[in-house]
């Protein structure tokens, strides 16, 4: 499914250069669950945003599917991004002018779903995440634990084929966080490729395959599964 | 769906009430304003306005071409009145000339006369000061709601610079963007054209109960300032929506 090589991405500010990516290379097939670790600072959060198609990086090839997108346009990039990709950040990302429903019904918008087929898939979602007695509340009327599964039904509701999570946990105690973990780990067993980074071994655990980081490149991959 | 959007644009101007009440008095007085102007311009240039009784001139075109079949026309039973439009070259020869002819056709009537513009000078003059004060004043009221427009444009798209960014990881488009800001702008300026309207009228009709003769308000007039209003809000608002949209999501949702 995604296969990187020699990917680097370098930040530039008046004076200093940081080398964010430094030549890094490695595959992830379908299906697999894949956990990114290592110290702060060493480049994880750039590397999803990469793979997301968030961000272009300076040099190296990223074959998503089979196809070369690190010189993707703008709109190219929006366009596969919102057909293949869902996103789970640390601080939930939610808009707080919308509803729990409204959320949720976002990516769906954007891919031009008709209402009907909408409202459904929206209220099947958030079924599934037990959140369908809070459709109507405002984010910040909901727990953590709660805001992050809105979160991941909102980034599986267009049914991806990836999605991408950045320390989906970081925020939450450990029982919501098992929950949320629990939620993926489903989604991974239904086929969805998964690659999630976090600071926590015990996160890291429910995953097939670890990748360690430090200054931007890997250093081990351990595999669980 | 049409019920939904107007739910949430509501919504939005609930949540920021106080900003959508300073915002839409300051449109309002700009949009009055810019109406006034609009009365004010359409009132110089109408046709005959100053005279009491407009609705009872009318303009005879006739044949009559030498002065003294003018002054006939008046005669001694016809009118007391006669309007001359003179060339001003040689004004005291031309005058002298037509005071010859009305003493020689009407001798029992003493001829007098005076300038017109001189006349509408007098009685309109201080109306006039006041219409041109008016005039720069609405100018200045509507430069200041269009920076105040500005001001808003970039606060609040600098508010949603996160909310964008999400949007934007969602799938949303630059146009999707451009879209959703500018017409939260249309929203503000639609409501401020509805409540700036009657108030311009209310100012406008005070204003002109003050002449013997006035011209009407017709509802066009709004529907042209309004129109007016949007093009002005759409000028302004669409720069900051395509900055905002153009940035990249990954540092909109950097900035906590
Ligand atoms: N927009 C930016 N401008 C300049 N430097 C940046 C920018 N974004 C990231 N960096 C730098 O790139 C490096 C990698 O950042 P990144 O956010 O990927 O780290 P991370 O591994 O996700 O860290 P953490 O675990 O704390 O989230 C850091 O040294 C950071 O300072
Ligand atoms: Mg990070």
């Amino acid at each position: 499914m995604i296969r990187i090589n020699d990917l680097e991405k370098i930040y530039k500010t008046e004076e200093v250069e940081t080398i964010a990516l430094n030549k890094l290379s490695f595959q992830v097939n379908d299906g697999e669950f894949v956990a990114v670790m290592g110290p702060s600072g060493c480049g994880k959060s750039t590397l999803l945003n990469i793979l997301g198609l968030l961000d272009d990086p300076d040099s190296g090839s990223f074959l998503f599917n089979g196809i070369e997108v690190a010189h993707f346009n703008e709109r190219k990039r929006a366009d596969l991004r919102k057909r293949n990709i869902g996103f789970v950040f640390q601080s939930f990302n939610l808009i707080d002018e919308l509803t729990v429903f409204e959320n949720v019904e976002l990516p769906l918008i954007y891919l031009g779903v008709k209402s009907d087929e909408r409202k459904k898939r929206v209220e099947e979602m958030l079924d599934k995440m037990q959140i369908m007695h809070r459709r109507n509340h405002y984010p910040q009327q909901l727990s953590g634990g709660q805001q992050q599964r809105v979160a991941v039904a909102r980034a599986v509701v267009n049914k991806p084929k990836l999605i991408l999570a950045d320390e989906p946990t970081g925020n939450l105690d450990s029982s919501n966080g098992n929950e949320v973990m629990e939620l993926l780990t489903d989604l991974n067993e239904q086929g969805t490729t998964i690659i999630m980074v976090t600071h926590s071994e015990h996160d890291a655990r429910y995953s097939h395959r670890i990748i360690r980081m430090l200054d931007g490149q890997t250093v081990t991959e351990n595999i669980l599964a | 769906m049409l019920k939904n959007y107007f739910k949430i644009a509501f919504r939005n101007l609930w949540r920021h009430r106080v900003f959508s009440f300073i915002n839409i008095l300051g449109l309002t007085v700009g949009m009055t304003a810019g109406f006034l102007i609009f009365l004010y311009v359409r009132f110089e240039l109408s046709y005959d306005s100053f005279h009491s009784n407009t609705d009872r001139i009318y303009r005879v075109v006739s044949d009559i071409k030498t002065p003294t079949e003018v002054i006939k026309a008046a005669g001694p039973n016809g009118c007391s009145l006669v309007s001359i439009k003179l060339s001003t070259q040689n004004l005291p020869k031309t005058i002298a000339s037509i005071e010859n002819k009305w003493n020689a056709l009407i001798p029992a009537r003493p001829f007098s006369y005076y300038f017109l513009d001189e006349f509408f000078d007098k009685q309109f003059r201080s109306e006039e000061r006041l219409g041109k004060l008016f005039l720069n004043f609405s100018v200045l009221a509507i430069i200041i709601s269009c920076l105040g427009l500005l001001g808003l444009a970039s606060y609040s798209t600098m508010q949603r610079t996160r909310e964008i960014g999400i949007r934007k990881v969602l799938g949303a488009s630059v146009p999707n963007i451009v879209n959703l800001l500018s017409r939260d702008f249309l929203k503000l300026v639609a409501i401020a054209i509805l409540i700036a309207s009657p108030i311009a009228w209310y100012a406008m009709h005070g204003w002109l109960l003050d002449f013997a003769y006035r011209i009407g308000i017709g509802w066009w007039i709004f529907v042209i300032a309004g129109i007016m209003a949007v093009l002005i809000a759409i000028a302004t608002v669409s720069y900051q929506a395509m900055k905002a949209a153009i940035a990249n999501p990954v540092k909109s949702l950097r900035v906590e």
